[in-house]
């Protein structure tokens, strides 16, 4: 694929948990201002690979680079501190935070969040009404919303994002699809998304596992005209 | 005025407790320095001693999620440490206090970086092994001349002006700004960044870890600031009790640490701050209705808060307040 230079690169990486061998040579390519969508069936891998970029996981070979130095064997909070804001699966939040709390804890240098608050209320008006209510009083699509305005707050430089829409319910994915919508172009995004018109709709570039190994990447361009192609590479299209 | 407003019940708590002493021996037309009122004065400067203990107990358990079977080595050092030093090294008590805080910040050290580097219930072994051996040293005969061994540590010259026998209502005092101070201390920093960090390290301390934190280091803190303050209350209470002796480090203070705070509620400051006062005062009344049979029934009372009040008196009543608020 045509690219600008790569933020963040993976190559060949193999990672294990325990004795299973889940990612079996990774190569992925995130380019700078874009968003790139990581796609492929349930247990390919996709989230195994955000967990090894960020170092929850740690590949046993191959090599990550951010934004030219080696990620691979940093302890987690190096490699959130490089700038890289990570969405969990299931809505991470911490449920017995307030809102502002969960956000505020995620301040990297003083006045991170003065300075993002606005543009986070603007994208998630929820978050502002509902700023002093604990993180398990909220609906599941608020929790999501807060979920990633919490990696927003720090100066972050990529965003990787799991499985947004897991769970919630069609009006939910719509707003938060908008909110994301907002980021294209501001921000390099990393998106796990099993929905696939959710990826399509945001992404300028896919990548897509199967069973531990890169398959294709390319344009997202090239799979929403071909719908064979993502039939062949996804399975139910 | 706001802040004023804002503590009022904590400030007319404290000023309850300043008054005590004196309402006490209003109201039985004794002394204040003798009989009921004096009684009474040294049953609530243990509850202020345990509750300071208790409170160390839950920062790490209630806020950081830190489960530690071994929380009675600090308070027994705590009162070894001062007892040595007074009795045999002849040291002031300011000296041997800043000795005090600089031993368990020690202890502390050496076995948060040991314990720490493994999680759930391997910590709790680790902190576990440790206390015991720290209980099996306190008894060991080879030390006796200067720990008393199984006898524990007598008569240590405490300073005249803080003498619980002769001044006691001194020692009363003493204890509640104690107890007051730490509590404070505590509070500010379960309510400054570092205490939602630790609250997020309960929660979930992989999700901690990716915001960017380094968890082992907060961990380590709230395991020093905790060992430093049950190191702080142990002294106290060998004070009080005028000797330190091995029951200070066994396992069963651990678990009175323990069950203060589940009783009181664990993840609230004023739980513990209950919870030891429940436990100590309770504790004295079956005492004196059912005699030496009264454990037995504290264990009832333990399994009926257990199961009755599973967030302890302090959780209780905040989702009481919130289904009142709910209604309304």
């Amino acid at each position: 694929m045509s690219l600008k230079q790569p933020l963040l690169s993976l190559t060949g990486v193999n990672t294990y948990i325990g004795q299973s061998h889940i990612l079996q040579g990774v190569d992925l390519i995130v380019p700078a201002g874009h968003v790139t969508a990581l796609l492929g069936r349930n247990g390919a891998g996709k989230t195994t690979t955000l967990r090894s970029i960020m170092g929850l996981w740690r590949p046993r070979s191959g090599q990550i680079v951010f934004d030219g130095a080696r990620l691979d064997g940093l302890p987690t909070h190096e490699i959130a501190a490089r700038g890289l804001g990570y969405v969990p699966e299931h809505r991470a939040i911490f449920r017995d935070l307030s809102v502002f709390e969960n956000l505020q804890i995620a301040e990297r240098k003083r006045g991170d969040l003065d300075r993002a608050l606005p543009k986070l209320h603007t994208l998630f008006p929820d978050l502002k009404r509902f700023e002093s209510r604990a993180g398990r009083h909220l609906s599941g699509g608020q929790q999501q919303m807060l979920a990633i305005a919490r990696a927003m707050v720090a100066d972050n430089r990529l965003l990787l994002i799991d499985e947004p829409s897991e769970g919630l319910a069609p009006i939910i994915v719509g707003a938060i699809v908008e909110a994301l919508k907002q980021l294209k172009g501001q921000m390099t995004v990393l998106l796990v998304e099993q929905n696939f018109r959710m990826a399509a709709a945001l992404s300028d570039f896919y990548c897509v596992l199967d069973d531990g190994h890169t398959v294709r990447a390319g344009e997202m361009a090239e799979l929403t005209s071909d719908a064979a192609l993502t039939a062949r590479l996804l399975g139910a299209g | 005025m706001k802040i004023i407003r804002e503590n009022a019940p904590a400030l007319a708590l404290i000023g309850a407790m300043v008054l005590f002493p004196f309402a006490i021996s209003l109201l039985t037309g004794e002394p204040i320095d003798a009989g009921t009122p004096k009684f009474w004065q040294g049953m609530l400067a243990q509850v202020f001693i345990l509750a300071v203990y208790a409170i160390s107990y839950d920062l790490l358990m209630g806020y950081a999620g830190i489960l530690s079977f071994g929380h009675a080595m600090f308070f027994g050092a705590g009162g070894y440490v001062v007892g040595i030093l007074l009795k045999h090294a002849g040291w002031s008590l300011p000296a041997a206090t800043l000795a005090v805080i600089l031993s368990a910040a020690a202890l502390s050290l050496l076995i948060g970086v040991t314990a720490l580097r493994v999680q759930g219930v391997y910590l709790t072994m680790v902190t576990l092994a440790f206390a015991q051996m720290m209980f099996v040293i306190s008894e060991a005969t080879d030390f006796r001349e200067w720990t008393g061994a199984e006898d524990g540590l007598q008569s240590i010259p405490v300073p005249a002006w803080l003498s619980p026998t002769h001044q006691r209502l001194t020692f009363y005092f003493v204890s509640l700004a104690f107890c007051i101070l730490s509590y404070y201390l505590v509070r500010r920093i379960t309510q400054s960044p570092t205490g939602r960090v630790l609250v997020a390290i309960r929660e979930n301390e992989l999700r901690a870890r990716a915001i960017g934190y380094n968890t082992f280091v907060y961990k380590l803190v709230a395991m020093v600031v905790a060992g430093i303050m049950a190191a702080l209350a142990g002294m106290m209470n060998a004070l009080w009790n005028l000797n330190a002796n091995p029951n200070m480090l066994a396992t069963s203070t651990t678990i009175n640490a323990l069950l203060m705070t589940i009783i009181g509620g664990a993840g609230t400051l004023s739980g513990p701050l209950l919870g030891a006062a429940f436990i100590h005062l309770l504790g004295y009344g079956l005492n004196v209705a059912f005699g030496p049979r009264w454990p037995l029934l504290f264990g009832l009372v333990y399994v009926a808060i257990v199961l009755f009040l599973p967030y302890g008196f302090m959780g209780a009543w905040r989702s009481w307040l919130l289904k009142r608020r709910l209604k309304m």
